[in-house]
């Protein structure tokens, strides 16, 4: 118990909560997009329920995945994978893709179907902040429990608006982008295989998450702009009045 | 009535409207309606309403079908009060909703829609605030190709 509560006294704890709430918000956007999209054709009363439902068991099952990804990234090698896989999720984040034909359902057209949707979706699509909170928590089972129960609710209840911030203030997406590039430099550096090059020079750790924020804004940078396009793309038939 | 700068080869003045709904891109409807009417070409507002691309990872779950409509719901549901007080004031006006980086297809539509000048909303948030927080109004500053008048 009192280990307990000198863990939550500390500001690593604090900054650590910080983190997990953050990096859970910029990477759930998509997420909480698919769980009010699958409902969006069934009767009101039915959407709530199958959001409340297919949202209860994609925490139950974010919990489990990020408990399972923390004690792997206690072995060696693990971490140096899973903070190169993270460098790659900020880029992405930074950068806008196609919205193509798309090729998924067209909307579930009853309550068990919406539910299956919003499961599977959550099971593939959260995979990103599962290895971003259990990078963040660096190890306390205590902080990641506490960062998903704190973040998952925010996300399901404020998804639209949390979206209206993103679109408007881009610079939350940078910030985005800037935390998961600190988090996965210092984790790599973290890494069981590197303990005596970090015990002689501590401040690598540091150095590493610096070095990780300038690569994925650097790199987000130069991406988006290659990827910016100059044609208009009108969804709307023009109605002039 | 003679074409000039303010006016597109037909003799009219065309304002472009970004409109997402908010109470600063109202404030912008009400200042160009204003504007419009004090123009002696004949003046007319499009409207714009800008959707965000959703991820790939959404595609994979979602048809485009299906987001389509949600962007198109999503976006009538925005310009409704703009079309309202434009229609209002007796002004011929037309809505477009396309979908893309907010800051660059705002820059395109006054291009494509042949548009004399921007009319956009800020959230009035100046000095370092604005910096800091490179709202779009602010980014569209840097970057449009036509005459941006901002409303705070």
């Amino acid at each position: 118990m009192s280990e307990l509560l000198s863990e939550i006294n500390s500001a690593a704890f604090w900054l650590g909560l910080i983190q997990i709430i953050g990096i859970n918000i910029v990477l759930s956007g998509d997420n909480a997009v698919v769980i009010a999209l699958a409902a969006r054709r069934l009767p009101e009363a039915q959407r709530n329920r199958a959001i409340l439902v297919g949202s209860a068991g994609a925490i139950v099952l974010r919990v489990v995945l990020t408990l399972f990804a923390a004690v792997l990234l206690d072995l060696p090698f693990v971490k140096t994978v899973g903070g190169l896989l993270l460098l790659w999720i900020a880029v992405k984040l930074l950068v806008p893709e196609d919205e193509g034909d798309g090729d998924g359902d067209e909307g579930a057209s009853d309550f068990w179907q919406a539910v299956r949707i919003v499961l599977i979706a959550d099971f593939v699509m959260s995979l990103d902040n599962v290895i971003g909170v259990a990078a963040a928590a660096g190890g306390s089972i205590l902080l990641l429990v506490l960062g998903l129960a704190i973040s998952i609710p925010l996300i399901i209840f404020s998804s639209t608006l949390i979206m209206k911030w993103m679109e408007r203030l881009p610079i939350i997406i940078t910030a985005g982008g800037a935390l998961l590039g600190w988090v996965a430099g210092g984790t790599i550096i973290t890494d069981p295989l590197y303990a005596d090059v970090l015990t002689a020079m501590p401040w690598l750790k540091i150095a590493f998450g610096i070095a990780g924020v300038a690569l994925v804004l650097g790199l987000g940078r130069w991406l988006a702009a290659r990827a910016q396009s100059n044609v208009l793309e009108e969804i709307h038939p023009e109605h002039t009045r | 009535m003679t074409a000039n700068i303010w006016t597109n080869p037909q003799g009219q003045t065309r304002l472009l409207l970004p409109v997402d709904g908010s109470e600063p891109s109202l404030r912008a409807v009400d200042h160009a309606i204003g504007l419009a009417q004090t123009l002696s070409a004949p003046a007319s507002i499009v409207l714009l309403n800008v959707q965000s691309r959703f991820s790939g990872d959404v595609q994979l779950f979602i048809g485009g079908d299906e987001l389509h409509r949600y962007h198109e719901d999503e976006g009538r549901k925005q310009l409704a009060a703009a079309e309202a007080r434009v229609a209002a004031a007796g002004l011929a006006s037309e809505s477009h909703i396309v979908i893309g980086a907010v800051v660059e297809s705002i820059d395109l539509a006054s291009e494509q829609y042949d548009c004399q000048a921007i009319v956009i909303g800020g959230r009035g948030l100046g000095g370092i605030a604005g910096v800091l927080l490179g709202s779009v109004a602010n980014q569209l500053l840097q970057v449009a190709r036509r005459p941006v008048i901002l409303v705070r």
